[in-house]
């Protein structure tokens, strides 16, 4: 019953747009909006659009899909490197402690994201409160071009998807054994060699999964690049909306997205297998 | 190298672990901890090893004080029940982690200690694709690789089947001679505490009940908890005080000084353990040698004894 459920849910939310995304791609827009028919006449599949030429000749296209995956990457990235001090800092908490600590990890969760964006506008723009503090300080004598920059969007990405490197790191961190870091100590091992032998290693495969768990997402995000990214530099995510929404050609965002789709394909399947290790 | 700890104190929220332990291993010693659970035997360990710091107290090793070094800079190495055991390392990667932190060379010591556990060969494998009682040794080994001069095992056996329990105590014994490196074990196990040791240490609610060579406090139990702990003393109140008196000394008859029922008769390979309990309701336990014939249950028999088996308690 569950399992029949599982499926009529997959099927019409997930596999059913999916093909809906994949027919458009090669559909022939007799006008610039839907419906679209099928390069397909007698039974017979004839020359179609012109979308994957576009996308695989125009460089424009595929460089806000490396661009895109860059920002993932340095995203995921920062937010490993942020989630391990803040796990393990948790972690080292009385227990009672820990909710507290975590429920603040969270908290910005629970204020809309529009609002957590325009804050980080108010927070970066030349007349923005950091640059208004370094100003009033003398530090500098003109404001620095924060928003709109990728120091910028790193820093909306990173703070919106913290808590999905934190959580699964948290978890494994939080049931990892220490008597093996008390064994390391006591063979002679200070504190950072004990990480870097002992708790990193035991954790690299919830570090992976965590590392891709933010990955995936980000790299199709659009909403934060467009808001605080450079707009000259369009990522993935960007440029689909763009093609859907101001250029009008349907098969050309729906190609895009299926490549983008392709491309998250591999670290996908990844993320799986280190599930399944776990 | 001696290890000396004087009036350690140590609490966890509501509950005292140690309550002003005063102790005293000798350099060379094989020294037993020998307690029930609660008794406070496995935090010494862990604040010797400098894990857990003390309320109150001094621990000194080999007269230097252990105040704030944290465990990478005490001359002690721990043995732990789980082992702990590096999951992603080999077994020669285990052995020669603390020689590889010491910046010693780390190939022909770690083949001399797979060699000395009887692991030789043994070296690329993973801890996982080791039984219980060679992950025991591996522990060992890399607990020895640095030579270190005082040697802490938290219930080293206590994971092995009782056939393996026996030869691994005795093969414990012949490393701590060859190495002459002091051992401090902690055990529940009174035949292992008596067997192994020069000493054993009798801890109970954090303090130091007894210590003393395992012959003599056996047979010259100081306390009510030692007589009752190792050996199960029965333990008489008369107007002259407090005794002991070990099962093994109770004679069952038709004749002697206290009339009992028989309440229970249990073979146990070597001996035989009979529980009688007397008009006054309290137990008393003898044991007979495994040949004897022993009583039926429910009869009535007569308990004695000689004066002179009878051991001054001091509570």
């Amino acid at each position: 019953m569950i399992r029949a459920l599982a499926t009529a849910w997959l099927g019409l939310l997930v596999a059913v747009p999916l093909l809906v995304v994949l027919a458009i791609a090669f559909a022939i827009p007799d006008a610039g909006l839907p419906p679209f028919r099928l390069p397909v006449e007698n039974g017979r599949w004839v020359e179609g659009n012109e979308s994957w030429t576009v996308l695989t000749e125009d460089g424009f296209y595929l460089a806000a899909l490396l661009r895109s995956l860059v920002v993932a990457g340095a995203t995921a990235g920062l937010c490993l490197l942020l989630s391990y001090p803040m796990a393990l800092g948790i972690l080292r908490a009385a227990p009672g402690r820990r909710v507290l600590l975590l429920a603040l990890v969270l908290l910005p969760l629970c204020i809309g994201f529009v609002l957590r964006m325009a804050a980080w506008v108010g927070l970066l723009r030349d007349s923005g409160l950091i640059n208004q503090a370094l100003l009033a300080l003398g530090v500098i004598s003109e404001p620095l071009p924060m928003l709109y920059s990728r120091g910028g969007l790193l820093a909306g990405m990173v703070h919106s998807y913290l808590p999905f490197a934190l959580l699964p790191l948290y978890a494994a961190l939080a049931a990892r054994d220490t008597r093996l870091e008390e064994a390391a100590a006591d063979l002679g091992a200070g504190a950072f060699t004990v990480f870097r032998t002992i708790t990193l290693p035991g954790s690299a495969v919830a570090g992976a999964a965590a590392f891709l768990l933010v990955f995936i997402p980000a790299a199709g995000e659009f909403v934060i690049p467009a808001i605080l990214g450079a707009p000259d530099a369009l990522l993935a995510g960007g440029a689909i909306w763009q093609e859907f929404f101001a250029a009008r050609d349907w098969p050309l965002a729906a190609a895009a997205s299926v490549a983008l789709l392709v491309a998250l394909l591999p670290p996908l399947l990844l993320w799986q297998r280190l599930e399944q290790r776990r | 190298m001696s290890l000396r700890v004087e009036g350690l104190s140590k609490r966890f929220g509501a509950i005292t672990a140690l309550d002003g332990l005063e102790l005293e291993v000798r350099a060379g010693e094989f020294l037993a901890l020998l307690g029930g659970s609660g008794s406070g035997k496995s935090t010494l360990l862990r604040l010797v090893a400098g894990f857990e710091a003390p309320d109150a107290g001094r621990i000194t090793i080999g007269g230097r004080d252990m105040a704030g070094l944290p465990p990478q800079r005490r001359p002690c190495a721990m043995m732990f029940q789980s082992y702990a055991l590096f999951p992603h390392m080999s077994v020669a990667q285990n052995i020669g982690y603390g020689l590889r932190r010491a910046g010693m060379p780390e190939r022909v010591r770690v083949e001399e200690l797979l060699a000395l556990v009887g692991l030789a060969g043994y070296g690329a494998r993973r801890p996982a694709q080791l039984s219980g009682g060679q992950q025991q040794r591996v522990a060992l080994a890399r607990a020895l690789a640095t030579r270190p001069p005082l040697l802490l095992l938290d219930e080293p056996l206590a994971a092995l089947d009782a056939g393996l329990r026996a030869q691994t105590g005795a093969e414990l014994r012949r490393l701590q001679r060859e190495t002459g490196t002091s051992f401090v074990m902690v055990t529940h196990d009174q035949a292992e505490a008596l067997g192994l040791a020069d000493r054993i240490a009798l801890l109970a609610h954090g303090r130091l009940e007894q210590i003393g060579p395992p012959r003599e406090v056996y047979a010259s139990p100081a306390t009510r908890f030692v007589a009752e702990f190792l050996g199960a003393a029965n333990v008489l109140e008369t107007a002259q005080g407090v005794f002991a008196l070990r099962p093994e000394r109770l004679r069952l008859g038709s004749l002697g000084r206290l009339a009992a029922t028989v309440t229970q008769v249990a073979f146990r390979g070597d001996d035989w353990s009979v529980a009688c309990v007397t008009a006054a309701g309290q137990t008393w336990r003898a044991t007979l040698p495994g040949d004897a014939t022993p009583p039926v249950p429910d009869t009535q028999l007569m308990l004695d004894w000689d004066d002179a088996a009878m051991v001054r308690l001091r509570a």
